[in-house]
């Protein structure tokens, strides 16, 4: 069982805050996600987890016990470092087993231990190479298994997949997360990519200017965020201003430059407060259908592929839509399209 | 578009070439030519006369009867050998030294920016100065001696020792920083990162040390070393002012040979003998490092 706890963790380098007051609780065998852009304070909340750098306040507790006072070599933590970080002067076998040999392990056993992470990797047969003999893909696995051979009660990854191209992260991705289910382990995961985020956790994390701004899974962060920088930040969606005309039933409607529209109510909103909904491309459609129906026409059009990316002004308001139809329409051409029945209202 | 080749005679062509080798030699000659003059001609010369040639105010002959006092004369055999203990114990002491402070200066800590001055001043101070300033700190009659001379306890002899201990203290003094100038900059060439997966993965504070930092600094340990024994193995200041009267640093023989007995051929055959062992040790280095380096890569 591994429980692991942020309380009120902030840090700060110089005048610039890093990590403000980020409380979180990662459940035993959960796969966590920190998403955020770059200089969010992610890392720096992995490497405080894992013991690398001294937060200014708060605690961090495993199975509630505080390990504020355990330096980074008694955490039973295991990192997996965006540049793998693997030692260069020792061979993958030696790599894997390092941690165990600095806990005083019998070679035999160290043996033993990484032949069988080098399967767990399907990495068998290259114990004997160097770091500088592997492509990005296997450096990688070898990281994975350096981390797990230890049997770590909480493994950190910080953005591991990044220096990987398109293809092999993803696949990578989902060797990952088959793995992670299988050991069981808590995990904490450091990523700006929110498709990465989305596909591996069972919670995602937002954090934004050092903040945690909204936790939750990747369905609810997705579909209904709560706040406008997870809106933003997962994605591409459209936001739009407007103010609640009635409250009822969990639901309120919400009167907008493009009509009535409905949306769950998350927290407490009064009649006449001037809210933002969001909602994604992909639930607009195009042509009639349930919902509130509007008219407008096509700015530009690009095909992605899996879909056709729009920009269709509608009163003024540019809407993106992802359509995943056969018919591909033109810049200039007047559509009708479809509005959700219920968006989401976000803060801030 | 047409290619236009016009045929040049034969002599012309010829003249041509021997032109180009002439502005070849002449650009080169600078660099060529400093390495010819200060450092190739004094070495054959130096050579030539340990084995009896170019000599001076008497016939040369070729002979190595030099070589073979060096192997008879144990006043020779005894400078090489103690040249040699002391250059190692200098080199070993000062690099044990060098790494100790070369990886606290890669972590923070408060006054390290005043460590990291201090420990340059040794590199301003000339080897004399401090072969002074050791001599009037701890020589026998020096301000330690003294000092512990009023509640009766004798200051043990460590200048002018046979074990040339106050040579290897100065030494040391004078070559630590220069070797935790070339380890610093290697240490922090390290990633980070390598050091946080080391601590990460379970390893103590002394651990990472002998498991990553030092491994890793093989490079920069192997150069510091080199620079440092090959300088000490051929010092002269020092030796010959804290040295004892026997045995005598090799340089302060060669020295001796020239100056006391004009014995040129003798102090070129020590010459010859302390440069080779510099060679070998060169070579051995570059050995050395080229595996090093492949393993790093």
């Amino acid at each position: 069982m591994a429980r692991l706890e942020l309380r009120e963790i902030s840090k700060s380098f110089g005048r610039a805050v890093a990590v403000d007051r980020v409380t979180l609780e990662v459940r035993d065998g959960e796969f966590l996600t920190l998403l955020g852009p770059s200089g969010c304070g992610k890392t720096t909340t992995l490497r405080i987890i894992a013991g690398l750098i001294d937060p200014d306040e708060g605690e961090v507790l495993l199975d509630g016990k505080p390990m504020q006072h355990l330096p980074a070599h008694r955490r039973q933590t295991a990192m997996v470092f965006q540049s793998y970080a693997l030692f260069p002067h020792m061979t993958v076998h030696d790599n894997i087993g390092f941690g165990l040999r600095m806990r005083g392990m019998p070679p035999e056993r160290v043996g033993q231990r990484v032949d069988d992470a080098l399967a767990l990797v399907e990495l068998g047969g290259l114990g004997d190479r160097y770091p500088r003999q592997l492509s990005g893909g296997q450096q990688q696995r070898v990281a994975v298994a350096r981390a797990i051979v230890t049997q770590p009660k909480v493994l950190l990854f910080d953005e591991p997949l990044s220096n990987l191209d398109a293809k092999l992260r993803e696949r990578l991705r989902l060797e990952l997360r088959a793995l992670q289910q299988r050991l069981g382990v808590t995990t904490v995961y450091v990523t700006h990519d929110q498709a990465e985020a989305l596909a591996l956790s069972d919670r995602v994390a937002v954090m934004f200017l050092g903040r945690v701004v909204e936790i939750g899974t990747p369905r609810e962060v997705y579909r209904t965020p709560r706040s406008r920088v997870t809106a933003e930040f997962l994605g591409v969606t459209n936001l739009l201003e407007g103010h609640v005309t009635a409250v009822a039933d969990g639901r309120c409607t919400i009167q907008t430059p493009l009509g009535t529209l409905e949306a769950n109510v998350a927290s407490p909103v009064r009649t006449g407060e001037a809210v933002t909904l969001s909602f994604r491309p992909e639930d607009i459609r195009i042509g009639r259908s349930e919902g509130h129906t509007i008219t407008g026409r096509i700015i530009h059009a690009s095909y992605l592929g899996s879909v056709t990316d729009y920009v269709v002004e509608s009163a003024g308001i540019m809407l993106r839509i992802h359509d995943a139809g056969t018919s591909t329409r033109e810049a200039g051409e007047e559509i009708t399209v479809t509005l959700p029945p219920v968006a989401a209202i976000v803060q801030g | 578009m047409e290619q236009v080749t016009v045929a040049l005679p034969q002599s012309s062509r010829e003249r041509i070439r021997r032109h180009e080798w002439l502005t070849d030699l002449a650009l080169l000659a600078p660099g060529l030519g400093y390495l010819l003059i200060f450092m190739v001609v004094p070495l054959i010369q130096v050579i030539l006369r340990g084995v009896g040639l170019l000599a001076i105010g008497e016939p040369s002959r070729l002979t190595l009867d030099f070589y073979r006092q060096v192997v008879e004369n144990k006043i020779l055999r005894d400078s090489i050998l103690f040249s040699l203990y002391f250059a190692l114990v200098t080199t070993a002491v000062s690099l044990v030294l060098a790494l100790i402070v070369s990886a606290l200066l890669q972590i923070q800590f408060p006054g390290r920016s005043i460590i990291s001055v201090l420990y340059k001043i040794p590199l301003v101070v000339p080897s004399l100065v401090a072969a002074f300033l050791v001599l009037t700190i701890i020589d026998q009659g020096g301000i330690i001696a003294r000092a512990l001379s009023r509640y009766g306890i004798e200051w043990p002899e460590l200048v002018h020792d046979r074990w040339g201990l106050g040579i290897i203290m100065v030494l040391v003094w004078h070559n630590v920083p220069i070797m935790i100038v070339i380890l610093s900059a290697v240490m922090s060439a390290i990633p980070q990162d390598i050091s946080a997966a080391a601590r990460n993965l379970g390893a103590t504070p002394w651990q990472v040390f002998s498991n990553i930092t030092v491994p890793l600094s093989l490079p920069g340990i192997s150069a510091a070393s080199l620079l440092v024994f090959i300088g000490v193995f051929g010092a002269f200041s020092i030796p010959s002012l804290l040295g004892a009267p026997y045995p005598s640093a090799i340089s302060v023989i060669m020295s001796n040979e020239v100056l006391e007995r004009a014995n040129w051929a003798q102090a070129s055959a020590l010459g010859t003998i302390v440069t080779a062992v510099s060679a070998v040790v060169l070579y051995v280095y570059y050995r050395l490092i080229r595996r090093q380096e492949a393993a790093l890569r």
